[in-house]
């Protein structure tokens, strides 16, 4: 099974980093199928539909990717070993997973869905609207921050503490990473919300930022349901 | 939302030049100064891993006659000096070094895509080449694990640094990966989106595909050392036991449990393999695009070279545990390593063959930069071919843990990129600095280096046959089958190696004396076609270009065209400026 983990986690690596070597004959001034494309040819303003930072965001998703799908693999790899394993005898004692993490999954859905609303508010124009859904993703991803320290807190409290396991181990270790990362996210969160609030900061300007931070945000839902299921099933 | 692409923001995004000296230099967010930043770092930490391997040479040769070589010091000195090399010096060079200078000017940018988040990540490396060194004066010393790290002895009270110096290195690793994801987003964005107009992918320099492919593998081979260090240190300060087995010291029991040492060479050689290929790609561009200027010919096969460079950065991810064939791992795993490790060496074949044949019946100018790219050449077969020795389970066995290994490894990935660094560096360093690199000096040095490194590793070939084990520090008479003759080879090696290291002296020195008594190198002293030979100003300006960015018309090997005026035509030059003649892409 380990070895599978590994070869699948590799394959996305893979298919992400095929998504950008499509690109080979792409011409970066350009726009393929567009009238732009036409127009440059003529040698007018070419264009480009992806942004730098787009494409940075992207190849920054494939290195979490591989970030998380290593640490799963070991989590699986060091499931199957112990003193003893090969005689069905391993050291991996479950722990018992504090309820409020089923809370928490709520607040990152809500969070990466008030994000969404945000993004859509930005192509109606509407600013008021923007304000309001993108604080509240970023309110419901700190509650969610909070929730995991009172997880951390309850599973400590129930005798699981870092050195009680494997299992205990890596559930630090997997929610810990996985809340870094929120956090740097709550660092570019909060330069937009600033950027949002200004008043000389034009609402089309911070367009790129909304989109980016959501679909990091969508991301990071995704490797949390992921981490979830994981340390649920095992 | 129109986005106006990089290749076409001319007048309108013209950079602000930055004013006071701290700006310009220290704090800069040109790509041209951070580049320079990261070579010099690295150069510097460089010459301590230098000065590591010369000690640990003395040892060898002269074994109980430095008393300030404890054994305990003997191996701080090989762990460091391993992971300085490949880690601090090769991919920081190659990738922060020659990625940052060569990528914009080659691709036709005025800078990489973020350059703030560049400064950032060499100001990083710099923070983790100094936790790195500080290693060294924590209570214990500098680990003394060996390069790879592994645990358990990594963390036991019988290696040196097993409490702060093993901590000081993982949090020094760490610290870099954070560094090169910043610069390494950078790079790939960089060559996928501000390539100015007329340069596609598929004329791009070689060196920058190389560059490219080894800053993809390291984004997603880095993080496997980056969970292994994680975890690590949680081994080493937290209690946990993730890889460390239930195992005494000094007779009584420790508190781990159950942990796994093979997870840990998993994870290690995961990230390890792809290294060798983060060093070996960029080496791979550059030394293409060193023998095709000076042989005065087109690369040959520019497309296979491409797709070689792409397959072989697929298939470092799937040959990692050949370096593990004695760990006790599944035995059936060897087969299928032995299997992926001999299909990855067509791909390189295929670039070795492409080099020779680039230079049947070039008009090879033996300049000091082509002496080191043929250097390679000869050095990287050597090196590859004692691989496929060792890529096969039954031959490795016996071999493994001798010198045979450790010839291999140094010509393969430690001398053969030393050897495009060399070149590398008296080629670009006209254009860095304006000022040719004394001739004299230049080949003194190359002619040193290059026949002192067969003085020191074709030795070493023979000893490892004859079974000697590498990392012992002394062999004392009670290894019944070491003959007297090995101690008299290993006196030879150690006299070599000195001669090599005086040498790197010479060439440092040249760095510095050339800066001021140089001989002007005027804008393309090389007659080179790519874009970095075609700026405006030498060394290139901020923003590189003035007003205008290049529009490229071709790819970057036009040289010798029939009926051509010159025997080269830059980039840049459009087809009606050229006499009819070739046509090239």
């Amino acid at each position: 099974m380990n070895i599978w983990v590994a070869f699948g986690v590799l394959s996305v690596g893979v298919i992400i980093w095929f998504m950008l070597i499509r690109r080979l004959n792409t011409r970066s001034w350009e726009r393929h199928g567009s009238s732009a494309h036409v127009r440059s040819a003529r040698g007018d303003i070419g264009e480009v539909e992806i942004p730098p930072a787009r494409i940075a965001l992207w190849v920054f998703l494939a290195v979490i990717t591989s970030l998380f799908g290593l640490f799963i693999s070991a989590y699986f790899i060091r499931m199957g070993h112990g003193h003893g394993a090969m005689h069905g005898i391993t050291d991996w004692r479950s722990v018992s997973k504090p309820p409020i993490l089923w809370l928490n999954t709520g607040m990152l859905v809500l969070s990466g869905a008030a994000m969404q609303w945000a993004r859509h508010a930005v192509k109606l124009n509407q600013r008021g609207r923007v304000a309001g859904f993108w604080f509240a993703g970023g309110a419901f991803a700190v509650l969610f921050l909070v929730g995991q320290l009172i997880a951390w807190q309850q599973l400590r409290d129930s005798g699981y503490g870092l050195t009680s396991g494997p299992a205990g181990a890596f559930f630090y270790v997997l929610t810990g990473v996985h809340g870094l990362h929120l956090l740097g996210g709550l660092a570019v969160w909060l330069k937009t919300m600033l950027r949002v609030r200004s008043r000389e900061v034009e609402l089309i300007e911070v367009r790129l930022s909304i989109q980016l931070c959501t679909v990091y945000w969508h991301y990071l839902l995704l490797v949390w349901l992921v981490m979830f299921a994981l340390l649920l099933s095992t | 939302m129109a986005y106006v692409s990089i290749a076409d923001r001319d007048n309108a995004h013209a950079l602000h030049d930055p004013q006071s000296f701290i700006t310009k230099y220290i704090w800069s967010q040109d790509h041209k100064v951070i580049a320079i930043q990261y070579t010099i770092t690295a150069i510097a930490i460089g010459l301590v891993a230098l000065t590591l391997s010369i000690l640990m040479r003395l040892q060898l040769g002269f074994p109980h006659s430095f008393s300030l070589i404890a054994p305990q010091n003997y191996y701080q000195f090989i762990t460091l000096h391993g992971m300085i090399m490949v880690i601090y010096l090769l991919t920081a060079l190659f990738l922060g070094g020659f990625g940052n200078y060569l990528i914009p000017l080659m691709c036709g940018a005025r800078d990489m895509v973020f350059p703030y988040l560049n400064m950032v990540s060499y100001w990083v490396y710099l923070l983790a080449v100094l936790i790195l060194v500080a290693g060294f004066f924590v209570p214990g010393g500098a680990t003394g694990a060996g390069w790879t790290l592994y645990p358990p002895q990594a963390i036991l009270s019988g290696s040196p640094g097993a409490r702060w110096g093993i901590v000081c290195m993982l949090a020094s690793l760490a610290t870099f990966i954070v560094a090169f994801t910043m610069g390494g987003l950078n790079y790939v964005t960089t060559v996928l989106q501000a390539r100015c107009r007329g340069m596609t992918m598929m004329r791009m320099p070689l060196s920058v595909w190389g560059i490219f492919m080894a800053t993809v593998l390291g984004l997603l081979a880095f993080p496997a050392l980056f969970v292994s260090a994680i975890m690590m240190t949680l081994d080493c300060l937290a209690g946990t036991s993730f890889f460390m087995p239930a195992v005494s010291a000094m007779g009584q029991p420790l508190g781990y449990n159950g942990g796994s040492p093979l997870l840990f060479q998993h994870l290690f050689w995961f990230f390890g393999h792809p290294e060798v290929y983060i060093v070996a790609l960029p080496a791979f561009g550059i030394v293409s695009d060193l023998l095709s200027t000076h042989a005065r010919r087109h690369i040959f096969g520019y497309r296979m070279m491409v797709w070689a460079i792409l397959a072989i950065g697929c298939l470092s991810f799937v040959v990692w545990a050949h370096h593990m064939y004695v760990s006790g791992m599944n035995p059936y795993f060897g087969f299928f390593f032995a299997t992926t490790t001999l299909i990855i060496a067509v791909p390189t074949a295929i670039k070795v063959y492409n080099w020779v044949l680039t230079l049947w019946r070039g008009d090879i100018h033996l300049t000091v930069p082509m002496l080191f790219a043929i250097a390679f050449i000869f050095t990287f077969i050597n090196g590859g071919l004692t691989g496929l020795f060792l890529g096969n389970v039954p031959v490795d066995v016996p071999l493994s843990a001798t010198y045979f290994v450790v010839a291999h490894f140094h010509l393969v990935m430690g001398v053969s990129p030393i050897l495009v660094v060399f070149g590398a560096l008296y080629h670009w360093y006209p254009k860095m600095t304006g000022k040719m690199l004394n001739d004299t000096m230049g080949r003194i040095h190359f002619w040193i280096t290059f026949i002192g490194t067969y003085m020191i590793y074709l030795p070493m070939y023979y000893l490892g046959i004859l079974g000697l084990p590498r990392r012992y520090y002394a062999w004392d008479e009670s290894i019944q089958f070491i003959p007297p003759s090995v101690h008299t080879m290993n006196q030879w090696i150690t006299v070599s190696a000195l001669f090599v290291a005086a040498v790197q002296l010479v060439f440092l020195f040249n760095l510095v004396w050339s800066l001021f008594k140089g001989k002007p190198a005027g804008p393309n002293p090389w007659r080179a076609t790519t874009l970095e030979w075609q700026t405006p100003d030498t060394p290139p300006v901020h923003g590189n270009w003035r007003e205008k960015l290049p529009v490229v018309y071709r790819w970057a090997y036009d040289y010798s065209v029939p009926g051509a005026k010159e025997d080269f035509i830059p980039q840049n030059v459009p087809p009606d400026k050229l006499a009819p003649a070739g046509h090239h892409n």
